[in-house]
């Protein structure tokens, strides 16, 4: 059962800030994919912020880091390259104002097909998370949508 | 001596106990339904949809697969003392599909930081049974069985998911 292919990892209370090997991603391909960001937390004693971590998938488990988007409550353009499977990391982290934090991914693989545009929706309201990454076709209107994947790797000893 | 072996067994009876509820615990989704029907701790709901079976089957189906097939990991370290501490939750999700009824159970498994779970089946202790049955082209009855309180969030992802209002994912990582 590949009941671990999607994981949410909850931090430490004692999160360790500033040791992070996260790095912008580049966006210099032209850009095919639309981000659309809703979040509300439904507390004022918690936070929440969305990212987007990029990866270019070398083979079913491997993957190289490319970079991260932070997403806002707004619409973010990003590039990915054409005909190369990419492994979509959306995570939502949340802080909460007495301590404690945690991080909720959603992956995801598309391969983007040149000159086609695909859109992301992604949520978390009030406790309840939500993405969907779509192809859209000419007039914007989405015609096939991921799933929720993870990457295929052995199973650890 | 009759006083010093009626302390010993004393100290024994909360451990006799303790096994014994935890021996007890359902091993399958039928046996679930009965302990929580009668039961005066546990909760029971039933209502309808307006939606047809289909749909409301489908929808489970997806976003269960989607939403529940996942693992918490749960990291804590203590500030007086160096010691850091794993736990890991891990759910499972199964649908049975059929014609005119379908069934979601959503199983818990905890494990680490110490952590024994005593008598719970092997893919962990059932919180919540949801069962969903056509009652005419476009209506369906929802029979929902949970465990606990502390289960509020599972209960209302579903109740979500089955009404069509709130089809996104449960923030697992709060209890």
């Amino acid at each position: 059962m590949n009941f671990l292919a999607v994981r949410a990892c909850l931090v430490s209370v004692l999160f360790a800030s500033g040791c992070s090997t996260l790095r912008d991603y580049p966006n210099s391909f032209p850009s095919n994919l639309s981000v659309r960001t809703t979040t509300q937390s439904g507390s004022v004693f918690t936070g929440i912020r969305a990212y987007l971590h990029i990866y270019r998938m070398k083979d079913a488990c491997e993957v190289e880091y490319l970079g991260t988007v932070e997403l806002n409550d707004l619409a973010t353009s990003v590039g990915i390259e054409s005909g190369q499977p990419t492994y979509l990391k959306f995570v939502f982290k949340r802080t909460e104002t007495f301590g404690g934090a945690a991080l909720i991914e959603y992956t995801t693989v598309i391969t983007p097909r040149s000159g086609v545009r695909y859109a992301a929706d992604v949520s978390y309201v009030d406790r309840t998370y939500d993405v969907k990454v779509r192809e859209l076709d000419r007039n914007g209107a989405p015609v096939r949508e991921f799933r929720r994947q993870g990457r295929d790797c052995p199973a650890a000893r | 001596m009759e006083g010093r072996m009626l302390r010993n067994s004393l100290g024994l009876l909360p451990i006799m106990l303790i096994v014994g509820g935890c021996a007890g615990a359902p091993k399958n989704a039928e046996d679930f339904r009965l302990a929580m029907r009668s039961s005066p701790f546990t909760r029971t709901e039933t209502f309808e949809v307006a939606r047809p079976f289909r749909i409301v089957s489908e929808t489970l189906q997806k976003r269960s697969d989607e939403c529940f097939n996942v693992a918490v990991h749960s990291t804590a370290t203590s500030v007086n003392i160096p010691i850091t501490r794993t736990s890991i939750r891990a759910y499972k999700p199964t649908f049975v599909g059929g014609a005119g009824k379908a069934e979601l159970h959503i199983q818990q498994k905890r494990s680490g930081g110490g952590m024994v779970e005593v008598g719970a089946p092997p893919d962990g202790y059932y919180r919540v049974v949801l069962d969903v049955v056509a009652i005419g082209p476009s209506r369906s009855k929802i029979d929902m069985y949970y465990m606990s309180p502390d289960d509020k969030y599972i209960r209302d992802t579903l109740r979500g998911w089955v009404t069509g209002e709130r089809p996104g994912c449960p923030d697992l990582t709060r209890r």
